[in-house]
């Protein structure tokens, strides 16, 4: 029915994209919203959430990956992300931290799994052999336990590390 | 259940008048490799027993001519009903008669059927029916090696042996003491990270909704480091759903009600218990799923319920392998890969 409709995305920024309707119906709240929504010519969806450099990105993944679908990444990574996804993938994840976690959370908030999927499993990786201190450093967080609570995880949990 | 014994216990007889190589001939008629029908099988599921029939088959000092007609009868019994009741499904009874004659060319009768597109999909769903998943390849790859060394028959058999040696292996019979426990979870072990570099990444904008996201990807090893780092990341990393996938890997059929159910089996005399940190999914993964430790009574009730009545031929005891439902798919995926179709 559809033949090269579009979507018109409005970012947080009030930055514009208009998208082929089929290309953005990878994201499950887009797809929801057009289904309610009448049978405008180009519809216009805010996405308030999701600034236009991550908005911009989501659409290049959709306009990829709606023709290609990507392979499921194997829970839990046996090794590097790097050896389970395809090239292009590769070269979509060589972007800068900050903007990999805004991918994260557009890709929650737009419902698009298999982003979702590429994105975390990306920055699993990254955790992948650290140690508690450097996980902390990596994430610029704080070790808010008291020397006793670690302690107790430590003991609690330290199957882990043979299972 | 009963003992099985290996083929010395059979009479010694001298009186047979089929050669060895008229077996193997007959063997070599039937255009299949036989050896990868007798090993590919759910564990427990009389794999070495099958063999071990088919050695004493072979073996033409402990072996009267009858005591050999009388198995391969047996054997070809046991191949047909299995064939049967696959196709049992897709056809009608035509090919299930009540025809006792089992010979190589009742077999032969089921094998142009063996390709459907179901029993595909069996074949493809096949690791759900058979815990260690990981074993499965280890036995293809294992298969491989023997058919590729293309070696005599005695010595197929041998080699045969040495596949039956697997992992997930509890003796035929239940007799169960002296063998090591199956290890249906693999040690992912420490993770092997180059890039000693830390790159910042922010985490400020994160809930733990997020964070399990991608906790969900790290094996048990880095959950444990991510624990250690704060609270916030701590509780993530204890989520039901990042447990829920752990589990997932080694038990496809894994279900909250069926780790429940474990759960309350198995630690009925226990004071182990679920707290608010430990998720039901956590605790059964530390438990392994409690298979190693209770391994044996865990795959004894649950084989009892699914293998057939067993066969009894002088003190031997004849598993009935191939007719236990999920193995008999893969068997037929190997007879297909084996080009039997004539």
């Amino acid at each position: 029915m559809s033949e090269t409709k579009q979507v018109e995305l409005t970012s947080k920024d009030k930055v514009s994209f208009k998208v082929d309707r089929d290309v953005i119906l990878m994201s499950g709240l887009v797809k929801d919203m057009l289904e309610e929504g009448d049978e405008d010519e180009t519809p216009i969806i805010p996405i308030p959430n999701v600034d236009s450099k991550p908005l911009q990105k989501v659409i290049e993944y959709c306009q990829y990956h709606h023709k290609e679908p990507a392979q499921e990444i194997e829970k839990p990574l046996k090794g590097k992300i790097e050896d389970v996804i395809c090239d292009w993938d590769k070269k979509f994840l060589e972007i800068d931290q900050s903007l990999l976690i805004e991918l994260i959370m557009a890709a929650n908030y737009l419902n698009i799994k298999d982003l979702l999927d590429l994105t975390c499993a990306k920055v699993a990786s990254m955790i992948k052999g650290k140690s508690p201190e450097q996980i902390r450093e990596m994430f610029g967080i704080e070790n808010d336990f008291t020397p006793e609570e670690e302690a107790k995880i430590r003991e609690e949990n330290k199957w882990c590390e043979e299972a | 259940m009963g003992q099985h014994n290996s083929s010395s216990s059979f009479d010694n007889d001298d009186s047979s008048s089929m050669s060895d190589n008229d077996v193997i001939d007959e063997v070599n008629r039937v255009e299949m490799n036989p050896f990868c029908v007798g090993i590919i099988g759910t564990g427990e599921g009389g794999k070495s027993t099958l063999v071990k029939n088919f050695k004493s088959a072979l073996n033409k000092y402990s072996l009267t001519e009858f005591d050999r007609e009388e198995l391969r009868r047996i054997l070809y019994y046991m191949m047909k009903n299995a064939m049967a009741s696959i196709l049992n499904t897709e056809l009608d009874n035509q090919y299930l008669s009540n025809n006792i004659d089992s010979d190589y060319e009742a077999i032969r009768k089921f094998i142009p059927f063996f390709t459907t597109p179901n029993i595909h999909l069996a074949y493809s769903n096949r690791h759900r029916y058979q815990f260690p998943l990981e074993n499965f390849e280890s036995l293809l790859r294992k298969v491989d090696s023997i058919q590729n060394l293309d070696i005599g028959l005695q010595e197929d058999l041998e080699s045969y042996w040495m596949v039956d040696l697997l992992e997930s292996k509890i003796l035929n019979g239940f007799m169960i003491e002296g063998v090591e426990p199956i290890k249906p979870f693999i040690n992912f072990g420490k993770s092997n990270n180059s890039s000693i570099e830390v790159n910042q990444i922010p985490s400020t904008n994160m809930n733990e909704d997020m964070l399990s996201e991608i906790f969900k990807f790290l094996n048990p090893y880095d959950l444990f480091s991510v624990m250690q780092s704060c609270k916030q990341f701590n509780k993530a990393a204890n989520r039901e759903n990042v447990w829920y996938n752990l589990c997932k890997y080694h038990h496809p059929h894994i279900s909250y009600r069926f780790a429940m159910k474990t759960f309350e089996e198995m630690t009925r005399n226990q004071l182990d218990s679920i707290d608010e940190e430990n998720n039901i999914f956590k605790v059964y993964y530390k438990n392994r799923g409690w298979i190693v430790q209770k391994s044996i009574q865990y795959i004894q009730n649950m084989y009892l319920s699914h293998i057939p009545p067993t066969i009894s031929y002088k003190k031997t005891l004849v598993m009935n392998l191939i007719d236990y439902k999920e193995t008999k798919q893969a068997i037929l995926q190997i007879l297909r890969n084996e080009r039997v179709i004539s």
